[in-house]
């Protein structure tokens, strides 16, 4: 069955649909001009070969088409879609950049793009690719850049935000599905950012002159197109500089150190990666989600099998330094996101449908919950059957560590508060997680008072 | 001798140019660049979720020419650097 996707549904060029589990992109005939541009200018080839958009095919539609189709296409499909508000610092800015050399790349082919919208960037191999294929448009000499207010809202405000403030404040963007609004931008950072030529221009005065004609009558002739292909390689340019200069370092976040601070001893670290390993071995998975992945060391094990592995953590500062890591080796299957478990991404955008909770991008064929179940229960007061629902709707299998009381780690947990947790126990743990899941295999680590379970979800 | 005419309820008297008068005049004259700074910078609450597109537009086109100017200026001076640098080399 023909089913449109709603992440789509403004383009009047244009949308995607799903058909059978295999997603194409339907051109409508006002979309046409500008897809037969992109494809005979050598764009598109440029594009492709520099990994920077997503390759397609042109099909015969499998399905009944639209009144006014022109082609349907096949996009090559990403294996998972991820969120501005799920990227770290580097993410979002190296998908900035990405943006303003796709635009400034369309400009040497006669086109140039019409939106620049964060969503329109994807995690592929390791790197951002541009997913749009109907975002380009035919550059008339003269015309402004019409995704100008998008990036800055989309881009330019949060990674300023991220750098001046507080990275936390990436948060914004998913209460803002169309970016930070700028006002909000210029009324959050602080005095000094006046003193930045960038923003001062991008940000602040961009704000003023936003509120200025928001509700006037008698406008300056916008229609007249007077902006010099000069003067708009000057603009991206100088957006490229603003973005250039923000930076954020991950110095003393929650998490990021954490491997230097846990009660394993080296054997028993090399057993429990050695356990892993094997429980991952035993289901051949395409799909691994790691959760509370830190930096990302078990991340690496499940990795090796050649599976996409997704790593989630709460901490902006542990998901910055594994994306780091993983673009600096080229690892090419590990996507580091930002996730916090207790408060998980929900469905948003209009009619609640625009983009997918985290729940709905799933099931994984296996979840990593390794040394996260006493912060899931004991930090967040959530009784384990809870935790073992959430667990089988997002996944086939489960790979989970289970951390008693008597561990150091825990105890910690409980040094400043009441033990109100009698049914943390092995035995009650086991208890729960047998309503939702088939035990399939067990191991308890040597030197450490914990143990790994391989768990079927029982559907 | 040179006269200052002193600022505030002395303005009608004469007085001699001190140090500290001067340092007077230069904050004042900060101060209220940095308020007529501020009231033209920061936006206020706000009319601009009706329509910050229009805003968006007619900046752009304002800032462009300079931005382009700019622009041209960076790409002479990068030329001048390679062309040094070329120089050097050879």
């Amino acid at each position: 069955m023909k089913l449109a996707q709603k992440s789509s549904f403004r383009d009047p060029c244009g949308f995607l649909l799903r058909h059978e589990d295999i997603l194409y992109r339907e051109i409508l005939s006002k979309g046409a001009p500008d897809y037969q541009r992109l494809m005979t200018s050598r764009l598109y080839n440029s594009l492709v070969e520099s990994e920077m958009l997503v390759a397609h095919s042109e099909i015969a539609p499998p399905f009944d088409v639209s009144p006014d189709h022109f082609k349907t296409i096949k996009p090559y499909e990403i294996d998972f879609i991820s969120y501005p508000y799920e990227w770290s610092f580097s993410q979002l800015r190296d998908a900035a950049l990405l943006t303003l050399k796709i635009t400034t790349t369309s400009l040497d082919h006669g086109m140039i793009l019409k939106d620049a919208s964060a969503y329109n960037v994807q995690f592929h191999h390791g790197k951002p690719i541009f997913i749009d294929t109907l975002s380009f448009t035919h550059y008339k000499e003269g015309a402004i850049w019409p995704a100008y207010r998008q990036f800055c809202q989309h881009f330019l405000a949060p990674l300023a935000l991220m750098s001046k403030c507080d990275v936390r404040l990436s948060g914004l963007l998913s209460n803002n599905i169309d970016g930070i609004p700028l006002d909000l931008a210029s009324t959050l950072l602080p005095f000094k950012t006046l003193l930045d030529f960038s923003l001062f221009l991008h940000i602040h005065m961009h704000a003023r002159s936003q509120r200025k004609y928001a509700d006037k009558n008698d406008l300056p002739d916008i229609k007249k197109n007077n902006v010099s292909n000069k003067s708009l390689r000057g603009l991206l340019d100088s957006l490229e500089t603003a973005i250039n200069k923000l930076n954020w370092k991950p110095i003393g976040t929650e998490w990021s150190d954490y491997y230097l601070d846990t009660n394993y001893s080296e054997t028993a670290l090399a057993e429990k990666r050695k356990a892993v390993q094997l429980f991952i071995d035993k289901c051949h998975a395409e799909q691994i989600w790691d959760l509370g992945a830190n930096t990302g060391m078990f991340s690496l094990v499940a990795a090796q099998t050649g599976a996409n592995v997704i790593s989630f953590d709460i901490d902006p500062g542990a998901v910055e330094k594994h994306y780091l890591h993983a673009r600096e080796k080229g690892i090419r299957n590990v996507l580091p996101l930002l996730q916090d478990l207790n408060n998980p991404s929900t469905n948003i955008g209009w009619a609640l449908q625009e983009r997918n909770s985290l729940i709905k991008r799933g099931p994984a064929d296996i979840c990593l919950v390794l040394a996260l179940i006493h912060h899931l229960a004991i930090s967040n007061n959530v009784p384990l059957i809870e935790v073992a629902r959430f667990l089988q709707q997002i996944a086939k299998m489960i790979i989970i560590e289970f951390v008693p009381k008597e561990d150091s780690q825990v105890k910690r947990l409980l040094a400043t508060r009441e033990d109100i947790f009698p049914n943390y126990t092995q035995k009650c743990f086991e208890e729960a997680f047998s309503q939702c899941f088939k035990i399939v295999a067990r191991q308890q680590l040597n030197e450490s008072n914990r143990s790994i379970y391989l768990m079927e979800a029982i559907q | 001798m040179r006269t200052f005419h002193c600022w505030g309820k002395n303005k009608n008297r004469l007085c001699r140019p001190r140090k500290a008068k001067r340092d007077n005049f230069k904050t004042c004259f900060f101060v209220i660049l940095f308020v007529a700074l501020a009231t033209l910078i920061f936006p206020e609450r706000s009319e601009a979720y009706l329509d910050p597109g229009t805003g968006s537009f007619v900046f752009q086109m304002i800032i462009a020419s300079i931005i382009g100017g700019l622009y041209t200026i960076k790409t002479y001076w990068r030329n001048i650097i390679k062309f040094f640098k070329k120089d050097k080399k050879e």
